[in-house]
C-alpha cells in the first residue's frame, strides 16, 4: 500500500511539475544563470579547486530548488487546488504523499546537474579536474539529491501549516543555497552559520560531491554523514506529519491553517 | 477632493490593498529580509570574484531593488486578475493605463526603500563606501522610476499571457547575468552587452557605482540616458496596455486573456 502510495504521488508530482511552464523553463535557466555567473566569478579556466562550483554547484543549486523548494510547495498547491482534504482523508499517512512527490521531485532534479555540466564543459569549456571520480562524483550528486528530498519532506511538513507557503519558500531558497557549499565553501561562511550548516545533509553532500570531483577519493565520512543525517530528517517528518495530522482532526481544520 | 489627490489616494489603497501591507510581517519580508539574505549570498560569492565583494554587494543592491520593483508591479496588477476586480476597474472613466502606471511608479518607489537599506547594509557588513550619498540616492531613483515603465511593460504581458510568474523569474535570471550586477558590461559577449544598453537598470547602475565611488564626472549623462531609456519603455508600455485594453472591450475578454 504505501509503495503504491509513493510510486502514485511522485508519477501525480511529474505531471503536476511538468505540466507547468514555469518549472520547464526554469530547470533550465536557473542552472544556466548559475554557470555563466560562477564561470566568471572563479575565472571560468579550471581554476584549482574552484570549477566544482561551476560544472557541479550549479546544477546542485538548481538541484536544491528542483526537489526542497518544489516539494515544499505542494502541498501547498494541494491547498490551492483544492484536493487537500482527499489527500489527508486517503488510507496513506500524509508524509507518504509527500515523501512520493519529493521522490518524484528528485527524478526531476538531474535535469538541471546535466544542463551545468553540458554549458560549463560542452560550451564554455571549462576543464575539469585530471583525478576527478566519475562514480565517486555520481555518489555525491546521488546523496545530496537524497538530502534535497529529505529535507524537503521536513519543509513539506513545516510549510502546511502556514498559508504563507510561497513567502516562506522564497526566504529560504538562498540562506540554504548559502550554507550547502555548492556554490562557494562552507569556510567562508562565519562560523556559527557553517556550524548550522553541519545539520544539513545538502552540506555533506556536497562535499561528498566536491571530494570526488577534485581529489578523485569517495570520502565516506562525509557521505555517512549525510545519509544520516536525511534518515533523521526523514524519522522527524514522519513523526511531525504524525502530530500535524492529529492536530487537523482534532481542530477540524482541514485547510490546515 | 483634486484629482491628483484622488489619484495618489487610490494609489495608496492599491499599494496597501494588493502588495501585503495587509500583512506586515510578509511585507517586511518582502522588501527587507529576503533581498538581505540575497545581498549576503552575493557578498559571500563576490568575495571570490575578481571584482571583490563591493562590486557585487552594489550591483546586487540595485538589481534587488530593481527586481523588487518589477514583481511587485507586475503582482499588484495581476492580483486585480485573481481577486476579480480587474473588470471594474476596466469598466471606470479613468484611463486604466494611467493608473496602472501609477502604481508601477509607486512599486518604483517602494524599491527605492529596498535600495537604501541594501546599501546601508553593504556598508556595515562589506566595507562599502559611499562617497556621494546624495548623488547615490538620486541615482537610486531615477533608476527606480525608469524601472516603472519597464514594470507596467511587464505586467501588460503577464495580463495577455497566463503565467506571469515564468516572465517574472526569466526576467530575474536574465538581470543576475546581463544587467552589469555580477558581470561587467566589458566582460559579456557582445550581444548580451548590446541587450543589457537597452534595459532600464543598466546605466543607472553606473551611476550609482560612481556615485558610491565618489567619481561623479559622467553620473549625470548616465542618469539621463537611464531615464530616456526608462520613458521609452513608460511609453511603450502604456501602449501596449491601451492595446490590450482596447481588445479587451471588443472582445468582450474583459480579463484580457
Amino acid at each position: 500500500m504505501i509503495l503504491r502510495a509513493l510510486v502514485a504521488a511522485g508519477r501525480v508530482h511529474l505531471r503536476n511539475t511538468l505540466a507547468r511552464p514555469l518549472f520547464q523553463v526554469m530547470i533550465v535557466v536557473q542552472p544556466v544563470a548559475m554557470v555563466l555567473l560562477t564561470h566568471y566569478v572563479y575565472g571560468g579556466e579550471g581554476a584549482a579547486r574552484t570549477s566544482f562550483f561551476v560544472v557541479l554547484g550549479s546544477g546542485l543549486a538548481g538541484m536544491w530548488m528542483a526537489t526542497a523548494f518544489s516539494s515544499a510547495g505542494d502541498l501547498g498547491r494541494e491547498r490551492g487546488y483544492g484536493t487537500i482534504q482527499p489527500v489527508l482523508l486517503a488510507d496513506v499517512p500524509l508524509w507518504v504523499v509527500s515523501a512520493g512527490r519529493a521522490l518524484g521531485a528528485l527524478a526531476l532534479s538531474v535535469v538541471p546537474v546535466v544542463v551545468s555540466v553540458v554549458v560549463s564543459v560542452g560550451v564554455l569549456g571549462t576543464a575539469l579536474p585530471e583525478r576527478i571520480s566519475v562514480p565517486g562524483v555520481l555518489v555525491g550528486v546521488a546523496a545530496f539529491g537524497v538530502g534535497c528530498h529529505a529535507f524537503g519532506v521536513l519543509l513539506g511538513n513545516l510549510f502546511i501549516l502556514s498559508r504563507r507557503t510561497a513567502v516562506l519558500q522564497n526566504l529560504l531558497e538562498w540562506p540554504l543555497l548559502t550554507v550547502s557549499g555548492v556554490l562557494f565553501p562552507v569556510t567562508a561562511l562565519p562560523a556559527t552559520v557553517a556550524a548550522v550548516s553541519a545539520v544539513l545533509p545538502m552540506r555533506w553532500g556536497a562535499e561528498t560531491a566536491w571530494y570526488a570531483y577534485n581529489d578523485g577519493v569517495l570520502r565516506w565520512s562525509s557521505l555517512g554523514l549525510a545519509l544520516a543525517i536525511a534518515a533523521g530528517h526523514l524519522l522527524v517528518a514522519a513523526m511531525l506529519f504524525g502530530v500535524v495530522e492529529r492536530r487537523i482532526r482534532v481542530t477540524a481544520s482541514l485547510e490546515l491553517v | 477632493m483634486s484629482h491628483v489627490a484622488r489619484v495618489l489616494r487610490q494609489l495608496g489603497y492599491s499599494y496597501r490593498g494588493l502588495f501585503g501591507w495587509l500583512r506586515p510581517t510578509d511585507y517586511a519580508l518582502l522588501i527587507f529580509v529576503e533581498p538581505a539574505i540575497q545581498l549576503l549570498f552575493f557578498g559571500l560569492l563576490g568575495r571570490f570574484g575578481p571584482e571583490g565583494a563591493a562590486f557585487y554587494v552594489v550591483g546586487n543592491a540595485v538589481r534587488l531593488m530593481a527586481t523588487g520593483a518589477l514583481f511587485g508591479a507586475t503582482s499588484v496588477i495581476v492580483n486585480e486578475r485573481t481577486q476579480g476586480t480587474l473588470s471594474a476597474l476596466l469598466a471606470t472613466p479613468t484611463p486604466v493605463a494611467l493608473t496602472f502606471y501609477g502604481r508601477a511608479l509607486l512599486q518604483g518607489a517602494s524599491g527605492v526603500l529596498t535600495g537604501v537599506f541594501l546599501l546601508l547594509l553593504g556598508v556595515v557588513v562589506f566595507d562599502v563606501t559611499a562617497a556621494a550619498p546624495a548623488w547615490t540616492l538620486l541615482a537610486l531613483v531615477i533608476t527606480a522610476l525608469s524601472l516603472s515603465g519597464l514594470g507596467l511593460l511587464l505586467a501588460t504581458m503577464s495580463l495577455v499571457g497566463t503565467d506571469a510568474n515564468l516572465l517574472l523569474n526569466i526576467v530575474f535570471y536574465a538581470l543576475i547575468v546581463t544587467s552589469g550586477a555580477n558581470i561587467p558590461l566589458a566582460d559579456l559577449p557582445a550581444p548580451l552587452a548590446l541587450l543589457s544598453q537597452g534595459v532600464p537598470m543598466t546605466h543607472g547602475l553606473e551611476a550609482v557605482r560612481g556615485a558610491l565611488a565618489g567619481d561623479l564626472s559622467g553620473v549625470p549623462g548616465l542618469l539621463v540616458t537611464e531615464a530616456l531609456v526608462g520613458a521609452a519603455y513608460a511609453l511603450l508600455g502604456l501602449a501596449l496596455f491601451r492595446f490590450a485594453e482596447t481588445r479587451a472591450r471588443r472582445t468582450g475578454k474583459l480579463e484580457l486573456v
